[in-house]
């Protein structure tokens, strides 16, 4: 599995592209803004992309989607809206790229709908979670709820996995555990 | 709108292996790095203009390397030891600096722009004319740090700050 990582000029945020360069299918996580660089990284493996995952509504994530539609009118779009009903029902809970399944995790907090991906040894978690921080919530009840979110879905996750976030660096599990100050028992950050 | 940059992340690991992320080095790097890196210790290596851009570098031990004028945009950097380390206009960028030591190190004009350095330790650190827009302090220790005509709006937040020289 091959992941590139754009990191846009809307507000920073950043776009990822799983390619499984094996079967020859991609799929885009957020579009803040549809590129050619983009096209040419599916063009270089000949892949087809097979669906768009939006992490969540805000519009620097989402930016792009018009553009990606005119140039892909049927593409697949995921979470499906009946994920939001049933998050745990495996239905419209899983995806795939290729070989590769992946996992739709609900991560409410930052918004309602906020979402993340587990693909492979990777989670990609939007603006649920980011390296040493957390999403911005409007209020402490939905800081709470997105903390509950992270810790039940993320960091049960193991400690290897790779973390790649709506803006910033990478991170890993691991490494939140021991240091994003967030997510101390203490929950003081 | 426009792309600012790119990094690539390829992994080795299959489905049917699931245990373990094994991330390639960049075909960019010299063989000869990628296996001081797989080591963990360039100790004292003199690296100037290197470039390691979205490399993983956790944990790595840089203690008195140069790295004057090295680029470590996007790079993740997490409880790595720089302590001593010349890091003179390096490219630090969006970086993934969490818990790493940056005791005694020279990032004098070292651009740390969103640079992500929650939990670090810069004790007695130069960052005289660095750039801290953005930077990410908080839980971080500059006690004694040098920070004469840094600029920008870092992210200061139970950030130990005493004997800081400005």
């Amino acid at each position: 599995m091959i992941v590139y990582h754009f990191c846009t000029s809307v507000n920073e945020a950043n776009a990822y592209l799983i390619i499984d360069a094996e079967n020859k299918e991609g799929l885009l996580i957020d579009v803040p803004t549809w590129t050619e660089g983009m096209q040419k990284v599916l063009d270089e493996y000949k892949a087809k992309l097979v669906g768009v995952f939006i992490t969540h509504e805000h519009y620097d994530h989402t930016s792009g989607l018009s553009e990606l539609y005119k140039i892909y009118p049927n593409i697949k779009r995921y979470p499906q809206k009946e994920f939001f009903n049933d998050p745990e029902n495996e239905k419209y809970n899983k995806l795939t790229v290729g070989q590769w399944e992946g996992t739709i995790l609900s991560l409410p907090g930052h918004t309602a709908e906020s979402v993340g991906l587990y693909i492979g040894n990777v989670v990609f978690t939007g603006d649920a979670l980011f390296a040493g921080s957390v999403g911005g919530t409007v209020s402490p009840q939905e800081a709470k709820q997105q903390i509950e979110a992270i810790q039940k879905k993320i960091l049960i996750l193991p400690e290897d996995t790779l973390i790649l976030t709506g803006h910033g660096p990478a991170s890993s599990v691991g490494i939140e555990k021991k240091f994003n100050p967030f997510l101390q028992n203490n929950n003081s950050g | 709108m426009s792309v600012i940059a790119v990094v690539k992340y390829e992994f080795e690991s299959s489905p049917d292996t699931k245990q373990g992320r094994v991330l390639q080095m960049p075909s960019s790097i010299s063989m000869e790095l990628q296996q001081q890196i797989r080591s963990g210790s360039l100790q004292g290596a003199c690296l100037q203009y290197v470039n390691l851009m979205g490399v993983w570098l956790e944990g790595i031990d840089f203690s008195g390397a140069d790295l004057t004028n090295a680029c470590f945009e996007f790079a993740v950097l997490s409880s790595c030891n720089f302590q001593d380390c010349k890091l003179e206009k390096a490219n630090l960028k969006r970086a993934n600096l969490i818990g790493a030591n940056l005791n005694g190190a020279h990032l004098r004009n070292a651009d740390l722009y969103y640079a992500r350095l929650t939990c670090a330790s810069l004790k007695k650190a130069d960052l005289s004319n660095a750039n801290l827009e953005r930077t990410i302090l908080r839980c971080a220790d500059l006690s004694g740090a040098r920070l004469t005509n840094a600029r920008g709006n870092p992210v200061i937040d139970r950030t130990k700050m005493e004997g800081i020289i400005q």
